[in-house]
């Protein structure tokens, strides 16, 4: 029996036997080393910045939060808002992206046609050049590029 | 934070229940991770289902709705005569595997405690599954999806979830992903632990963890994460089922791969590998009912989510619409070789070159697993049999992964797809099998050392 078994451990078998350990070990220790590695880093990155606020963690992503801060905090809940068409303002144009920060809000794209369809209160978004058409109503800027127009149309 | 933790007993007792239904033999490890991924899952299906009765979501519905489906387990229990174990069979552990289990314990701590810290920012996170868990969660009625975030007919397992999580304020949204990354260890371990894989297996266990990818994964809001558990467990008790022939086993797996229909859109292509080879099997075995009765779980999930999409939201059928068109493709192929090696050529970089051979980079890299599995099965080639079904699961989700790409290249969408969403969309679908990858060459090593102890003791 003890002879059948070692005639099972022929040479060729040894050394694939060690081979696999030999890659298992290095394998193993490369693997977890550099995935240990990273945690730690994003895991440090995060205990340096814990005490910031919500808002400055948002900043950092470097998305357009802060405008979007400041039409929520323009606007009121039931406001009809109108946003740049995605297809040429791919970021600022991104309705579900934009709807997580100011629901309840109705978010819509178009033009000068929805524009009228819309029910009051409605602001239109002004970002790099839209509208492109002409809406009446008082502006409320942020900055030279960007703010709001609450649309209210002459009777 | 005690309702919290209260919340997170309630769906691990509803899971664990659930999942004693099927009356297998399961590690206290595998009970625990399928019994938060079970729990949750059935949880946000039948609130999804109060809505078609026009249920609003608020707490008394979720209460009624966790009532109901604690009174259904435990009607079906008494039924069949199962008894309810609470018992956790604990067996003593060797001090590296303790060793082992508190790295991994913290790996997991460190994810829960980057999900708690950050907040959900990335792009489709918000647009795609945030925007509805907390339009659900503020307006109070799953209705909310059509309004609010992108492509309205991805299935609402991950935003109903979210919503529940969002009574306890936003930084535990998130947990939801680190939870289920625990999840996938827990089953991942336990499998390993049944064949025999004690060592090897935590190390194996290890390894997935500090995968960069995967990681990633569990820290930021996507449905991926749950995809891939969902994925990777019904493949593992699938191949229980091969193994010792147990039906608890294959709808265990079933309900699993139904639960991905209910996760993800494209959860219902990933059913195609697991069927074909459950047929090959029971063709063999002259099993005709089993590839059948696989499919019935999966309809219960599938049927009322295509109702609610094409009647109520009235949108397009999430699977029927996308399946239909691989389907035609797959009949109207045209084999543009440059597209072809495009996929193989980028599928290469992926797992040899990029991120991962030379140095892991930032978090799209999937470490060394890729070039330690295909090494593996080199030098055990001769053993490939043994392992035949498994294999051949990792062998098509490799070909479903290829035949979705070269689905859309065909569209006339490739360089759009080359320059935008392949790098992500390749490597998030790559996520769903990736753990059975690790998971059959970790099965394969083990054999061999266990092959050679014996060998050794018999020498002795």
């Amino acid at each position: 029996m003890e002879k059948n078994k070692s005639n099972l451990a022929s040479t060729p078998q040894r050394v694939r036997f060690i081979l696999i350990l030999i890659i298992f070990v290095v394998v193993f220790v490369l693997h977890v080393q550099a995935g240990v590695h990273l945690i730690l880093g994003r895991l440090i990155d995060d205990l340096e910045r814990l005490g910031n606020s919500y808002d400055e963690k948002m900043r950092r992503r470097g998305w357009h939060y802060d405008f979007l801060r400041f039409i929520k905090e323009n606007t009121p809940e039931n406001a009809n808002i109108l946003f740049p068409p995605q297809g040429k303002y791919p970021k600022i144009g991104n309705l579900g992206f934009n709807k997580y920060f100011l629901l309840p809000r109705n978010l819509h794209h178009g033009n000068q046609q929805m524009l009228q369809s819309l029910g009051p209160p409605v602001y239109v978004v002004i970002h790099k050049g839209f509208p492109a058409f002409k809406v009446e109503g008082p502006r409320i800027m942020k900055d030279s590029e960007n703010g709001l127009i609450h649309y209210r149309p002459n009777p | 934070m005690i309702l919290f933790i209260l919340l997170f007993i309630c769906i691990l007792f509803l899971g664990d229940s659930f999942t004693s239904l099927f009356k297998c033999k399961l590690s206290w490890w595998e009970r625990f991770g399928l019994a938060y991924g079970l729990g949750l899952a059935i949880f946000t299906f039948g609130t999804f289902l109060s809505s078609f009765i026009g249920a609003s979501f608020n707490k008394y519905t979720l209460l009624f709705v966790f009532l109901v489906c604690l009174i259904t387990i435990w009607y079906v229990r008494k039924k069949r005569r199962i008894r309810l174990d609470l018992r956790i069979h604990w067996n003593r552990p060797t001090i590296p595997v303790i060793i082992l289990g508190i790295v991994i314990l913290l790996v997991g701590l460190s994810s829960l405690f980057e999900s708690v810290v950050r907040p959900i920012y990335t792009w489709d996170a918000v647009a795609t599954w945030g925007a509805k868990g907390k339009a659900i969660f503020s307006l109070g009625s799953i209705l909310a999806v059509k309004d609010y975030g992108v492509i309205p007919d991805y299935p609402l397992n991950i935003p109903i979830a979210m919503a529940l999580f969002y009574y306890f304020g936003e930084p535990f949204v998130k947990s939801i992903f680190s939870f289920y990354f625990i999840a996938v260890l827990m089953v991942f371990y336990g499998s390993l632990k049944r064949y025999g894989c004690g060592y090897v297996g935590s190390a194996g266990t290890l390894m997935l963890a500090v995968t960069p990818f995967v990681f990633f994964h569990s820290t930021i809001a996507y449905a991926n994460l749950p995809m891939a558990f969902y994925y990777m467990a019904s493949v593992i008790y699938l191949y229980q089922f091969f193994q010792d022939n147990n039906r608890g086993f294959l709808m265990l797996s079933s309900i699993l791969v139904g639960i991905g229909c209910w996760t993800r859109a494209e959860g219902l292509i990933w059913l195609f590998p697991n069927l074909a080879v459950l047929t090959i099997y029971a063709l063999r075995r002259k099993q005709w009912l089993d590839p059948i009765l696989y499919l019935g779980p999966i309809l219960v999930f599938f049927l009322p989510w295509t109702v609610f999409t094409k009647y109520i939201i009235e949108t397009r059928s999430p699977y029927v619409g996308s399946a239909l068109q691989l389907i035609k493709q797959l009949f109207t192929l045209n084999i543009e070789t440059a597209h072809l090696w495009e996929i193989l050529r980028y599928f290469y970089r992926q797992i040899f070159i990029r991120e991962t051979w030379l140095v892991v980079r930032g978090v799209l890299g999937w470490g060394y697993i890729w070039p330690f599995f295909f090494s593996v099965l080199i030098l055990y080639c001769t053993r490939i049999r043994k392992y035949s079904y498994l294999l051949s699961i990792i062998g098509l989700d490799i070909l479903v992964l290829f035949f979705i790409y070269y689905g859309v290249a065909n569209l006339g969408e490739w360089h759009r797809i080359l320059e935008a969403g392949f790098m992500s969309s390749f490597n998030r679908i790559t996520l769903y099998f990736f753990p059975i990858i690790l998971f059959q060459t970790i099965l394969l090593i083990s054999d061999d050392i266990r092959r050679w102890r014996s060998i050794a003791s018999a020498g002795r």
